[in-house]
């Protein structure tokens, strides 16, 4: 690829990937642009997850292509470079260190070298810190800076999360149903500091509810058996017959 | 990694208090042995600072494990190999320091290979006469076979109940290995009858005094070094990679090589940890490298309390303490207690005694006693 792709942020082409014989992908192909926010929706099973999987490393793809950010080959990475090329990822179910504080989770996501030797000596700079507060004011958690993890709501744990992802800056967001389990005010408040979020990157969003993903008011992919069904805006593939069918049931 | 005032400060008071008496006995236990007549009630007899000596050895070993158990989720079952490797290191030492002095009175060879009509000494040997070349190797061995161990294991992404498989199935190859007589290490009967250390008689007092003091330096610092780990950055990324060690790799930070250090660093001081133990107990044979030693030191942790670094000193001392009373006064017993003990702190205390110190003192939370409180409103 050239320099003339360079704005695409996220290039799958073909991409196949099979476990025991039952398709998660099939040839799946996405292009997402630098700068745009995608909601990708699907029912279960339609390889939603696998697709983060195999963007985020965790999952090798049979064949086809992936590319990030114009001509960097994801397929050959483990997830701890993709990671540091600028590739965050919020899972389904929260994931954060649950025995450490709201703080220390922030610093870990931290941008910063990443090897064992650096983070033996590390300090944190007064840039650091302030960006730390800066995020902290962002997912509205200042109040339990201190607080264990692990004893913040559901709703906060989202948040945390979403804020660790802000900390790493990364170029690309892979969130992956970030209001399950959430209030509706919850709800409301995360399509809002998502929709921040996307002004300056490129976020990829994984959701069932349809609802939220009408709130986020953007593009839409609509996945099915592991392959693409239909994309473009909300109202375009609700009204698509074959979208009506696969939701609906036959 | 702050190396300072404020950092000894910050530690918690188990860590004081360890910090405290180990720097304590250190001067204080020579000075009870040599200077205090041997009819006064203060009198330390001199079994007892080498039993001392023991536990504290033990301690450490118990350090070394908490902290990649404890912190990092690694629950290796063969750390008593890097322990005896370290012990085997200081052995030969020692065992080159006899010199003509054996019982065939031959000054190159150590007697078990006179008794095995081997003409000259084995390759792995050489060097051993000096000091600091063993003492260097009492490190360089366990890191180095934790280090190779590690790159596979940790590489390959082997976890949990796997790992700690593979890190038995160590041990015990490296015991069947050290059984034989042809690897040159004295075979079952292992080396002993040691004379001296650098040129001390190793049965004087004043020796066994030093190895005391030394064995409790050492865990102080053994335990200052761990402190510091734990409370780096780096251990904080120890922590996650115990708590969700994929989303660790999704962060960024290449988990093995985090894995890696903390093993390796580990295996070094139970390494030092047998170093010292040896020239205290007088002997070291392949028994060490025995599957169940490397699992004792996991209860000691787990009875003191994991992830506190001083709780697991508190657990070797304890244990073995009762091991020494038990084994005495009803031997039949002993292992059903330490298996009963075991599925009790499992059980019972999941935080282990520092634990439990913690949580009443705290009054925070379910308390493993609480029905000792049972009609008082909670």
């Amino acid at each position: 690829m050239t320099s003339a792709h360079k704005h695409v942020m996220l290039y799958l082409d073909g991409v196949s990937v099979s476990f025991d014989g039952f398709k998660a992908l099939n040839k799946l192909s996405l292009v997402v642009n630098a700068g745009e926010m995608r909601a990708i929706i699907g029912p279960n099973g339609a390889g939603k997850t696998t697709m983060m999987d195999v963007i985020t490393g965790k999952t090798r793809a049979d064949e086809g292509q992936v590319f990030f950010n114009g001509d960097i080959d994801l397929r050959k990475l483990d997830e701890a470079q993709i990671a540091n090329l600028g590739i965050g990822r919020k899972f389904q179910k929260p994931t954060i260190f649950e025995n450490l504080s709201v703080f220390e989770n922030l610093e870990l996501a931290l941008k910063c070298d990443r090897r064992a030797r650096t983070s033996l000596f590390f300090r944190l700079n007064a840039d650091q810190r302030a960006r730390i507060d800066e995020v902290l004011n962002i997912i509205s958690l200042p109040g339990q800076v201190a607080m264990q993890a692990g004893s913040l709501s559901h709703g906060q744990k989202q948040w945390l999360e979403i804020g660790m992802l802000l900390m790493q800056d990364p170029e690309l967001l892979l969130v992956d149903e970030p209001v399950a389990g959430m209030t509706d005010s919850e709800t409301e408040q995360t399509a809002d500091l998502l929709r921040a979020i996307a002004k300056d990157r490129c976020v990829v969003v994984v959701e069932h509810d349809m609802e939220f993903v009408r709130r986020l008011d953007t593009h839409v992919t609509v996945l099915h058996e592991g392959s693409v069904l239909a994309e473009g805006s909300m109202d375009k593939v609700q009204a698509d017959e074959r979208v009506i069918e696969v939701y609906l049931g036959r | 990694m702050p190396a300072n005032q404020s950092f000894l400060l910050s530690l918690p008071l188990g860590g004081k208090i360890l910090l405290g008496l180990m720097l304590g006995a250190a001067l204080l236990v020579p000075l009870l042995n040599l200077l205090v007549p041997a009819d006064s009630f203060f009198h330390v007899p001199t079994y007892l600072v080498s039993l001392m000596g023991k536990y504290v050895c033990y301690a450490l070993l118990a350090l070394s494990v908490d902290l990649v158990w404890g912190y990092c989720g690694i629950l290796s079952l063969g750390h008593g190999a890097f322990f005896a490797l370290g012990g085997y290191a200081m052995g030969m030492y020692m065992m080159r320091q006899i010199g003509a002095r054996g019982v065939y009175g031959n000054p190159e060879l150590p007697d078990f290979m006179v008794f095995l009509n081997w003409k000259e000494l084995p390759l792995a040997w050489y060097g051993f006469d000096s000091f600091p070349f063993a003492m260097a190797m009492v490190v360089l061995v366990p890191g180095a076979l934790a280090f190779a161990f590690g790159w596979f294991a940790f590489r390959s992404r082997v976890t949990g109940v796997y790992l700690s498989i593979i890190t038995q199935a160590m041990t015990y190859a490296l015991m069947l290995a050290f059984f034989r007589n042809d690897m040159g290490f004295g075979g079952n009967n292992g080396l002993t009858d040691f004379k001296d250390i650098l040129g001390f008689d190793l049965q004087a007092d004043g020796t066994r005094n030093t190895l005391f003091s030394l064995s409790a330096l050492a865990l102080a610092g053994g335990y200052l070094l761990c402190a510091m780990i734990v409370r780096s950055k780096l251990g904080r990324i120890l922590e996650a990679i115990r708590d969700a060690e994929s989303r660790v790799r999704f962060l960024g930070y290449q988990v093995h090589y985090y894995k890696l250090f903390v093993f390796t660093f580990s295996a070094m001081l139970a390494g030092v940890a047998g170093a010292l133990y040896v020239p205290q107990v007088g002997i070291i044979n392949p028994t060490e490298f025995t599957p169940g030693n490397s699992i004792e030191a996991v209860i000691w942790v787990a009875v003191g309390g994991r992830g506190t670094l001083y709780g697991a000193a508190l657990g070797a001392a304890l244990v073995n303490y009762a091991k020494s009373y038990f084994t005495g006064a009803l031997p039949e017993v002993w292992l059903f207690m330490l298996g009963g003990l075991f599925v009790a702190v499992t059980l019972f205390l999941p935080k282990g005694i520092t634990g439990l110190v913690n949580q009443l003192t705290s009054g925070t939370g379910r308390s493993p006693l609480r029905f000792l409180y049972a009609g008082k409103p909670s």
